[in-house]
C-alpha cells in the first residue's frame, strides 16, 4: 500500500516537472530562458537564465538561477539559488547566491511553479531602489548552510 | 509508467484553456477524485489532502488564494464516470457530499397513531414469545430471539425527516425523553432476563 502510494507520488512529481518543463520551454515569461543543456541528464536540477527588466537597476544584466527539486515537490518548495558569479547585488541576495524570499520558504504553496518563482525574483529585482548587499551578508557567509532551505529566514521587508 | 493512458497523451498536445480549467492546482493534471474548496479552487482529493497534512502545525490554507480551508468544507465533484479505479484509493476517502431531504408532508405517512409517540418503536422478543410496544418505527430493540441464549440489541434509527423536520422543539424533546426512557426500560428488562 505504502509502496504503491509512494510510487504514485513519485510519478506525479515527475509528471508535474515534465509539464512545467514543456510549458516553460514553450511560453516562458519575458526575461526568462530555460537552459536545458543540464536538464537532459537530471530533471530535478534546472538552470535558468534571467535578464533584468528594462528600465530597472538591473536592466541589461544577466543572472543564472539554479533550481533543485526534491521528491516532495510541489508540497515542499524547491531550493532556489543564484549561481556565482551571475548574481545580482541586491539587499535580499547573499554573496553565496541564497535568496531571502518568503515564497521560497514559509509562504510556499504547491500552486506556485518555476514560472511564478522566476517572476517573483524578477519582480524582487525590479522593485529594488538601491544596489546594496544585505546588511548581514558577511555574518551570513560565515554560518550559512549550503542549502538555503536549512536557513531560518526572517522576512521583514515587504517593499522589495 | 503503466498508468500513462490517454490523459498523458492529451498533455502532450496543447491543452485548450477549457481543458486546463479542469486541471488540479497542485499536480497540474486533469483533476481526479476532484474536490473544490469554498473559495472555488479545484484539486485532486489526494493532492489537497497531502497539502493539508504537509504542515500539520499550521491552519491549512488554499494553495491558490490562501483562504482557510477545511477538510469538512471541501465539496466533491461527481462527473459522469468519475468513479474509476486508480491507485489513489489507498488514500483516505474523499469527503462525502452532504444531502438534505426536502421536507415531506407528515399527513400521509401512515404511522400508527399521532402525536408524541409517533416515530418510536420498541419491541422485544424473549424466547419464542415476542411481545412489543408498537409506538411507531424509530427504535427497534430485539433481544434473545433464538431461545434466550444470545441477546443482541439492535437500535435502528430511522425516519430522517425528524431531524430536518417541522416538529416543534418541545415535541422533539419529549420524543427523545420517551425514547430514552423506553430504552432504559428495555435494557433493565434484558438484564433482568439474563440474571434470573
Amino acid at each position: 500500500m505504502g509502496g504503491a502510494s509512494h510510487a504514485y507520488k513519485e510519478m506525479a512529481f515527475l509528471k508535474r516537472l515534465k509539464k512545467e518543463y514543456m510549458e516553460l520551454k514553450k511560453s516562458p515569461p519575458p526575461g526568462v530562458v530555460l537552459d536545458d543543456s543540464v536538464l537532459e541528464n537530471n530533471i530535478t536540477n534546472w538552470i535558468i537564465h534571467i535578464s533584468g527588466a528594462e528600465g530597472t537597476l538591473y536592466s541589461g544584466e544577466q543572472f543564472k538561477l539554479n533550481i533543485k527539486f526534491n521528491d516532495k515537490y510541489p508540497f515542499d518548495s524547491p531550493q532556489v539559488t543564484f549561481i556565482k558569479p551571475y548574481l545580482p547585488v541586491h539587499p535580499h541576495v547573499y554573496s553565496n547566491g541564497h535568496i531571502c524570499l518568503s515564497i521560497l520558504d514559509r509562504d510556499w504553496s504547491p500552486a506556485l511553479n518555476v514560472s511564478s518563482i522566476c517572476l517573483s525574483i524578477l519582480s524582487m529585482l525590479s522593485s529594488c531602489t538601491q544596489k546594496v548587499k544585505p546588511d548581514d551578508d558577511s555574518m551570513y557567509m560565515r554560518f550559512a548552510p549550503s542549502n538555503p532551505k536549512k536557513t531560518t529566514w526572517v522576512f521583514h521587508d515587504d517593499s522589495v | 509508467m503503466a498508468a500513462s493512458t490517454d490523459k498523458d497523451d492529451r498533455g502532450k498536445g496543447t491543452p485548450s484553456m477549457e481543458e486546463r480549467s479542469f486541471e488540479c492546482n497542485i499536480c497540474f493534471d486533469t483533476a481526479t477524485n476532484a474536490v473544490v474548496s469554498m473559495c472555488g479552487h479545484l484539486f485532486c482529493w489526494p493532492c489537497i489532502h497531502t497539502w493539508m497534512e504537509a504542515r500539520p502545525q499550521d491552519t491549512p490554507t488554499c494553495p491558490v488564494c490562501k483562504s482557510v480551508i477545511d477538510k469538512e468544507k471541501l465539496i466533491p465533484l461527481y462527473g459522469r464516470g468519475s468513479d474509476q479505479k486508480d491507485p489513489r484509493e489507498s488514500l483516505p476517502p474523499r469527503p462525502a457530499g452532504q444531502r438534505e431531504e426536502a421536507p415531506e408532508d407528515n399527513n400521509n405517512t401512515g404511522y400508527f397513531g399521532d402525536g408524541m409517540f409517533n416515530g418510536i418503536n420498541v419491541s422485544f422478543g424473549v424466547g419464542g414469545f415476542p411481545f412489543g410496544f408498537g409506538l411507531g418505527p424509530a427504535f427497534t430493540i430485539q433481544t434473545g430471539r433464538m431461545g434466550g441464549q444470545h441477546h443482541n440489541v439492535n437500535i435502528g434509527h430511522r425516519g430522517n425527516r425528524m431531524h430536518h423536520g417541522r416538529r416543534g422543539g418541545q415535541e422533539e424533546e419529549q420524543r427523545k425523553t420517551m425514547a430514552r426512557l423506553l430504552l432504559t426500560f428495555a435494557i433493565l428488562f434484558i438484564i433482568m432476563i439474563i440474571f434470573t
